[in-house]
């Protein structure tokens, strides 16, 4: 009877199982360094539903604007690589704050990381994320549940597609970027020190227009990626150049 | 006496520290309800036991809560339809129709494939586009044209609903999310398994009686160098899984695994399918676009067309209309 005991005891024990196994976090650690990102419009913050224009006037709106940031670098004085402890951030404009975690004392001259994911994470099982991870299911998505891989950039928004082009935007553009051969290394020349115990911000700036002036606005009003790989590369192909240093 | 005393202390002891342990963990009981032990599923007896995630191990907990949900219009945005819509078992869970019917009368992209052994897929949809069953599951429910869905607010939903996430919670120990929604469906998708057929029993039983002589007839067609048939549809589910162009059109106006790859190889190819079951999945092809077995019979017959893309084992076949007959009906043994 009492060895009965202790064998149900001990069943009963083992049957609490570990659980969250299959969950990953990541990991909370108090940051020193944080990146500043604002995304413009003419040097004005971005701000969803308002009209803008074109360089040929043409009126548009943005109603979603946001894209996976990851692998960031920071680059020493001295050239040496210093990779930071977060590994991936979705960009919001309605999150400026981005923690970068930990980085060592001194002085740095640059950062390096790339729009869009690696493809071991492009292509991993996002059910596995908790909500609140920036790679899980987000509302709305910024994965393609079709082909296994995340948008690594979505844009969204209204233009007037007339001829002059002035009137009220009602026509939708999307501009959704990504598979892997869309995933593009940014270097960004941004000085910034860390000292031994306050820590620091890194302010960049993100210019719409600037990417947006590769498109002809009045006809080219969507892509996949897949149906339609030249605009994509296209858009891709300006991230660089729409990065600058938050002066 | 002092003796037994002891025993009766160290007893009690752990048995008060195993239930304190158990008040603080979520997973209680999991040892006393019989529906959260791992069960074996039945499969065909002459087909290999397929894999299965670690983590979705089947329980009865977890298949009766995948087949709940599988059958649950709750999953698509306007609460019509559900993956049964569509995976409709009467036809070997595909649906009778050349594309299927999504919300507000949409037609989708595709025809439904038959879930029967999907078990044994290496990876899922006809362009082989996402790696597990599991992952599948978003796919349909987020699709415009399909479910048109938002799986965090079908989550939400299962959330608030008064009976499910006490399924969850017993299912896998959490409430209803992202995670145990996928795990849960996949779970009951992976028992969906083939059963033995006239030409099981024929091939493995020795029974010469099981097949007609007919079928016997279109049997040694499928299998030799005239049909070539099973160069492709080989192996125990009648397929390789390989994605192939079998020329049925000059310009697909659905590239198929090349939406995937990006290569132009790969444009008009789609997974090769089963054959288990065939005379219940009606209509055939990606796009469903032949009625019936005769009509794919007669594709096959005529070598498809001329796609720069086609698989070489596609020639005119110059079957005698004897032999289409025999061919369909070594088909429907299957």
């Amino acid at each position: 009877m009492i060895g009965f005991v202790i064998i149900v005891t001990a069943l009963l024990i083992f049957s609490c199982d570990n659980r969250n196994q299959n969950s990953p976090k990541l990991s909370a650690d108090k940051s020193t360094v944080r990146l500043i990102i604002r995304a413009t419009i003419a040097d004005k913050d971005l701000v969803y539903g308002s009209v803008y224009r074109t360089s040929t006037s043409r009126a548009f709106t943005i109603t979603d604007f946001r894209y996976y940031l990851s692998k960031v670098v920071a680059i020493r004085e001295d050239g040496s690589p210093v990779p930071a402890r977060c590994s991936v951030l979705l960009v919001d404009p309605g999150c400026r704050n981005y923690d970068l975690g930990y980085l060592p004392a001194g002085s740095y001259k640059g950062l390096r990381f790339i729009v869009g994911l690696d493809s071991a994470v492009n292509h991993g099982d996002p059910t596995v994320f908790e909500a609140g991870n920036p790679l899980a299911i987000q509302t709305p998505s910024m994965h393609w549940d079709w082909n296994s891989g995340y948008l690594f950039m979505k844009i969204e928004g209204k233009v007037d597609t007339t001829r002059r082009g002035s009137a009220a935007p009602t026509t939708e553009f999307f501009y959704h970027i990504g598979m892997d051969r869309m995933k593009r290394a940014i270097e960004l020349p941004v000085k910034f020190s860390v000292g031994k115990s306050s820590g620091t911000t890194i302010p960049i700036k993100f210019d719409v227009a600037a990417m947006l002036g590769c498109v002809d606005l009045q006809s080219e009003i969507s892509t996949h990626s897949f149906d339609n790989l030249p605009l994509a590369t296209r858009i891709a192909d300006r991230w660089q150049s729409s990065f600058s240093v938050d002066q | 006496m002092k003796r037994l005393d002891r025993h009766i202390w160290i007893a009690l002891s752990a048995t008060m520290a195993a239930l304190i342990f158990l008040l603080t963990c979520q997973h209680t009981w999991t040892i006393v309800d019989p529906g959260n032990w791992v069960i074996k599923l039945k499969t065909h007896p002459k087909f290999p036991y397929p894999p299965i995630p670690a983590d979705n191990l089947p329980t009865a907990n977890r298949i009766a809560l995948g087949k709940k949900l599988f059958f649950d219009p709750i999953l698509s945005r306007d609460s019509t339809i559900s993956c049964g819509t569509c995976h409709n078992e009467s036809k070997a869970f595909s649906d009778g129709l050349p594309k299927s019917k999504g919300i507000a009368g949409q037609t989708a992209l595709r025809n439904a494939p038959s879930l029967i052994n999907c078990a044994y897929l290496p990876n899922t949809m006809r362009d082989g586009g996402v790696p597990t069953l599991e992952q599948q599951v978003l796919a349909p429910i987020s699709n415009p044209l399909e479910m048109g869905a938002d799986v965090n607010n079908v989550v939400a939903r299962l959330v608030a609903h008064p009976e499910y996430p006490a399924l969850f919670r017993h299912a896998y120990g959490k409430p209803p999310s992202v995670y145990t929604l996928t795990r849960a469906i996949a779970c009951y998708e992976r028992t969906l398994l083939g059963t033995y057929s006239r030409y099981d029993r024929y091939l493995y039983d020795h029974d010469a009686s099981a097949l007609t002589p007919s079928e016997r007839r279109g049997l040694l067609l499928f299998f030799g160098e005239r049909g070539e048939c099973f160069h492709c549809h080989g192996e125990y589910t009648f397929t390789d899984n390989s994605f192939k162009n079998i020329g049925l059109y000059l310009n697909y106006p659905d590239s198929g695994r090349a939406r995937i790859t990006l290569k132009a190889e790969d444009v008009g190819k789609f997974r090769v399918p089963s054959l288990r079951n065939v005379a219940r999945t009606a209509p055939y092809m990606h796009d469903g676009s032949l009625p019936t077995l005769e009509a794919v019979i007669e594709h096959y017959n005529s070598g498809g067309k001329a796609h720069s893309n086609k698989s070489g084992l596609l020639k005119p076949m110059h079957l005698t209309p004897e032999e289409k007959l025999d061919l369909v009906a070594f088909l429907k043994s299957l």
